[in-house]
């Protein structure tokens, strides 16, 4: 791909836009958040979405995969939105690991679609867990790169000490994958970008408890996971990482953001054993998010969350 | 002053230390907050504070919204029944930074007068909430002191932002230039992308500081008040708020929970000028925001 | 260590300062320059030389290493100066391992660098691999607030890779100097130090018919076969190695400034809060051209 097809296809996106999500929906609390934001935008027709994929996590990540899929279909049902289940797909096993890419429901469909040549425009892959049905797509079918813009909560920024991130973290080869293939790619930095969409449990309560049953059920998610989470002497919030990807597709306006060279992850010894951005002045460009709204996000995603019926 | 006596007075500070507040609340909330927290936490003996200076903004002329800031600052004095504050608040500017020509107002006068007694072993930390008027007139006038104080000052932007464009950096940009090429040891906390996320909301705020002490009520509830100017329980904007400036309080009382380094000075200008061969200061890139409120809710309501 | 106490360390060298030159001699045809250059200085009072230390520059370690301490002794016999044999030694037989492996050089620097009557640090001038000082540092930690090293290694932080002999000839020495905390001065090859480029045409002009080492190191680089010598291009050859003797001998002719020091890696890996360090921007070529062919005429 030249560098100008990828400059052209990171433009920011207009419209309604076609868009995966794909998602360690049983990993943490805040992937319920953005399923549920994400369909509620496809049924108030502010996006197209032609899949929901499931992703693994953790040490045991066949299980983990099959509970991130269970988890969508939970939030579907909670939503009465059970028409989406036929765009859910179980996704990878295992981690990528090698140089084999691990084949899934979630990577067939995923090829599939960006193959769909009835599509106008690109297919947005908002990727808000490991990288492993992304990377594992690309390596099967490379040709898919000139479809696909990848947007990835994923790794910090670029002038943090260093990348230990939890969505690089849990598959590091695919992860080094993604950022050197040379897909056009927006990076949404955790921190300190998408940290700032942190929230406590009082406001999440004040606007969208006991006024959906799935309002009820993310804002209970939070509080169960905030017995545990809590630190003593500070004030709990719980950043809601994952709905900046569908944000970013919907409100790209509510960003800031701006090209840069593609950072490299440094390969960890005895010596650093944190991975850390290793620059590269020569390589392909990417987007970086430099900045989220917090404000109109969260405005965005309760009014959406309460308009379900 | 050498760049290694530099980076040693930048240090992180080991309180409890002598501080000056530097303050622009009339047109803010966040002030507010700042003083009553640092006012509780100076009580408890967490640092010492050597002066309250008014700084413009809020107008319509520079003087009257000085005064008003001054008056402001009272007004949390008055709230926590603590008169001996009063003697330490001074009025600040009544015209921009002029570099031939610099006020001596009694801000000044105090600022010059209190680093004076301290060394660079143990410098008065003056903490810069506002614009910069006063602490550039002050080391215009008395350049000495600039080896006896650390200026940490809460404003402009992160250095790979696209642009400096903040209240507190550009309220009096000639002063803002002066102190960056000043040498003045300074620790820079940005507000994007960092003080930005010091966000609470109503919510978070009641559930807090509902209950408090009999003789915080006063203060507490005037803080809540302010903050809650506008709400509109609908509206996640009007319902939530950035308490920018209890950074620069938090700095100094609990410097482990800002992530800061040594960065080489940049150039002030509306798109930050890079000269990587001036002197260093410190930069914060991140804040512990659970920790630094949780503190904050601690000394304003027990 | 504290970062101002570095800092102070880094500040320009004053006056007449201590050195050890840590020297790959035969590598190339540079660091013979590097020697004649600093002996001569010795000589006339304008620094203090206290040791040329050999080492190791190739994957036959000890081989290259009792090469290249063959080559100082060699340059010293051509100067007619065989009384800095005595503060000449062999460095360590293998590359760095994490474990302290003694040498000559390694026990010299240390012992040097512990001599309580000097005033102001140590500099040691490395102009190889960083495997002597690796092992000194690991061997006496106490070291590294009596000593800066300066090091000419790798290549500037905006370039695409790091690749450069010095550095990469035994990387784990020189992850460990920049990890180590020492107070270091980098001289990067790319673009920095390649500035120091010369022709056999301006050497001549320069250095013919003085004295025998000026015709020593003129027949090097007149016979030199390395990939600097392009045939076909109107070839030029950087004379890197004087570049660390003539920055403590006049520092004001490099532009440096305090940087975080980066993490080693096949690019550089950021860091941006670590500990820091001075880093060589440019350099006055013709300045320090002309104090070289001054003094090497004046052998």
């Amino acid at each position: 791909m030249t560098e100008s097809k990828r400059i052209e296809m990171l433009e920011l996106p207009k419209g309604k836009v076609s868009v995966v999500l794909d998602t360690d929906t049983a990993c943490e609390v805040d992937d319920q958040f953005a399923v549920a934001y994400a369909v509620r935008a496809a049924e108030e027709g502010e996006l197209i979405l032609e899949g929901l994929h499931a992703t693994q996590f953790g040490d045991n990540p066949a299980e983990a995969s099959e509970l991130s899929y269970q988890e969508i279909l939970k939030v579907l049902d909670r939503m009465g939105c059970p028409q989406y289940k036929n765009i859910v797909r179980r996704g990878a096993d295992r981690k990528m690991e090698g140089e084999e890419p691990v084949m899934s429901d979630a990577v067939t469909h995923l090829i599939e679609l960006a193959k769909d040549e009835s599509r106008e425009g690109l297919l947005y892959v908002v990727a808000i867990g490991a990288g492993t049905n992304i990377a594992s797509a690309l390596k099967a079918a490379p040709e898919i790169m000139e479809k696909i813009v990848v947007v990835w909560l994923a790794g910090n920024v670029q002038h943090w000490e260093n990348v230990e991130e939890y969505n690089i973290n849990q598959d590091e080869a695919a992860a080094r994958y993604i950022l050197g293939c040379g897909v056009p790619l927006v990076l949404l930095p955790a921190y300190n970008v998408v940290s700032a969409l942190s929230i406590s449990i009082y406001e999440l309560e004040h606007f969208i408890d006991g006024k959906t049953e799935i309002g009820s059920f993310l804002v209970e998610n939070v509080r169960q996971y905030s017995v545990k989470d809590t630190r003593p002497g500070e004030a709990w919030t719980k950043v809601i990482w994952d709905i900046a990807g569908i944000a970013y597709v919907l409100h790209p306006d509510w960003f800031i953001t701006r090209i840069v060279f593609t950072p490299s992850l440094s390969e960890p010894n005895e010596a650093h054993w944190e991975k850390k951005w290793a620059s590269n002045p020569q390589k392909h460009l990417m987007r970086i998010g430099d900045y989220v709204e917090r404000a109109p996000v969260f405005q965005d995603v309760f009014d959406k969350i309460n308009r379900c019926k | 002053m050498t760049e290694s006596k530099r980076v040693e007075m930048l240090e992180l500070p080991r309180g409890p230390v002598s501080v000056i507040i530097d303050t622009d609340p009339h047109c803010e909330t966040d002030d507010h907050f700042a003083l009553a927290y640092a006012i509780c936490a100076a009580e408890k003996g967490e640092m010492k504070i050597e002066g309250f200076h008014a700084d413009f903004s809020g107008g319509p002329t520079i003087e009257e919204g000085m005064k008003k800031n001054y008056d402001c600052v009272i007004n949390i004095i008055d709230l926590l029944n603590l008169p001996k504050y009063r003697d330490i608040t001074f009025y600040g500017p009544t015209r921009k930074f002029d570099k031939e020509n610099p006020e001596i107002t009694d801000a000044v006068k105090n600022m010059i007068r209190v680093a004076n007694n301290h060394t660079s072993e143990d410098p008065v930390y003056v903490l810069g909430i506002g614009g910069g008027t006063t602490i550039a007139s002050a080391l215009a006038v008395a350049p000495e002191i600039a080896d006896k104080m650390v200026l940490v000052w809460l404003g402009g932007n992160s250095l790979h932002w696209h642009s400096s464009m903040e209240c507190n950096f550009w309220r009096d940009p000639a002063a803002s230039e002066f102190i960056f090429d000043s040498g003045v040891p300074m620790v820079m906390i940005p507000a994007w992308n960092v003080t930005i996320q010091l966000k609470t909301s109503t919510f978070e705020l009641d559930h807090y500081m509902k209950e408090r002490v009999p003789e915080k009520d006063a203060v507490c509830q005037f803080l809540l008040d302010r903050f809650n100017r506008g709400f509109d329980p609908e509206k996640v904007a009007s319902c939530s708020g950035t308490i920018y400036d209890i950074g620069a309080i938090g700095y100094v009382l609990h410097p482990e929970w800002f992530k800061t380094r040594l960065i080489t000075t940049p150039i002030f200008a509306y798109h930050w000028g890079s000269d990587p061969y001036r002197h260093q200061m410190r930069i914060c890139d991140y804040i512990n925001r659970d920790a630094l409120y949780m503190d904050m809710f601690n000394k304003l309501t027990k | 260590m504290t970062e101002y106490q570095r800092v102070a360390m880094l500040e320009p060298p004053q006056s007449v300062v201590s050195v050890i030159l840590d020297t790959d001699a035969a590598a190339e045809v540079d660091d013979q320059f590097a020697i004649a250059y600093a002996v001569r200085c010795a000589e006339l009072g304008e620094l203090k030389l206290e040791g040329i230390h050999a080492s190791l520059s190739d994957e036959n370690p000890a081989e290259s290493l009792e090469r290249n301490y063959q080559e100082i002794l060699k340059v010293l016999d051509i100067m007619h100066l065989e009384k800095y044999k005595e503060i000449s030694f062999r460095g360590c037989t293998a590359k760095y391992t994490g474990e302290p492996m003694m040498s000559d050089a390694v026990n010299n620097m240390i012992r040097v660098a512990r001599d309580e009557s000097r005033e102001g640090p140590l500099y040691v001038v490395t102009t190889g691999c960083g495997t002597n000082v690796a092992n000194a540092i690991q061997a006496a930690p106490d070291i590294k607030d009596k000593i800066v090293v300066v090091w000419l290694a790798g290549n500037s932080l905006h370039w695409n890779n790091t690749m450069e002999c010095n550095l990469w000839t035994d990387t784990k020495a020189g992850e460990f100097l920049l990890d180590c905390e020492v107070p270091l001065v980098l001289l990067p090859a790319y673009n920095v130090v390649s500035e120091l480029r010369t022709t056999i045409y301006e050497l001549e002009y320069y250095l013919s018919d003085k004295n025998d080492i000026c015709d020593y190191l003129l027949g090097l680089v007149r016979n030199y076969k390395g990939p600097e010598r392009k045939e076909g291009e109107a070839w030029s050859k950087v004379i890197w190695d004087v570049a660390g003797v003539a920055y403590v001998m006049h520092p004001y002719w490099f532009a440096t400034r305090l940087n975080p020091t980066p993490v080693f890696g096949y690019n550089w890996i950021n860091d941006p809060g670590r500990h820091l360090m001075r880093l060589c921007d440019n350099l006055k070529r013709d300045a320090i051209y002309m104090s070289l062919f001054e003094k090497l005429g004046g052998c």
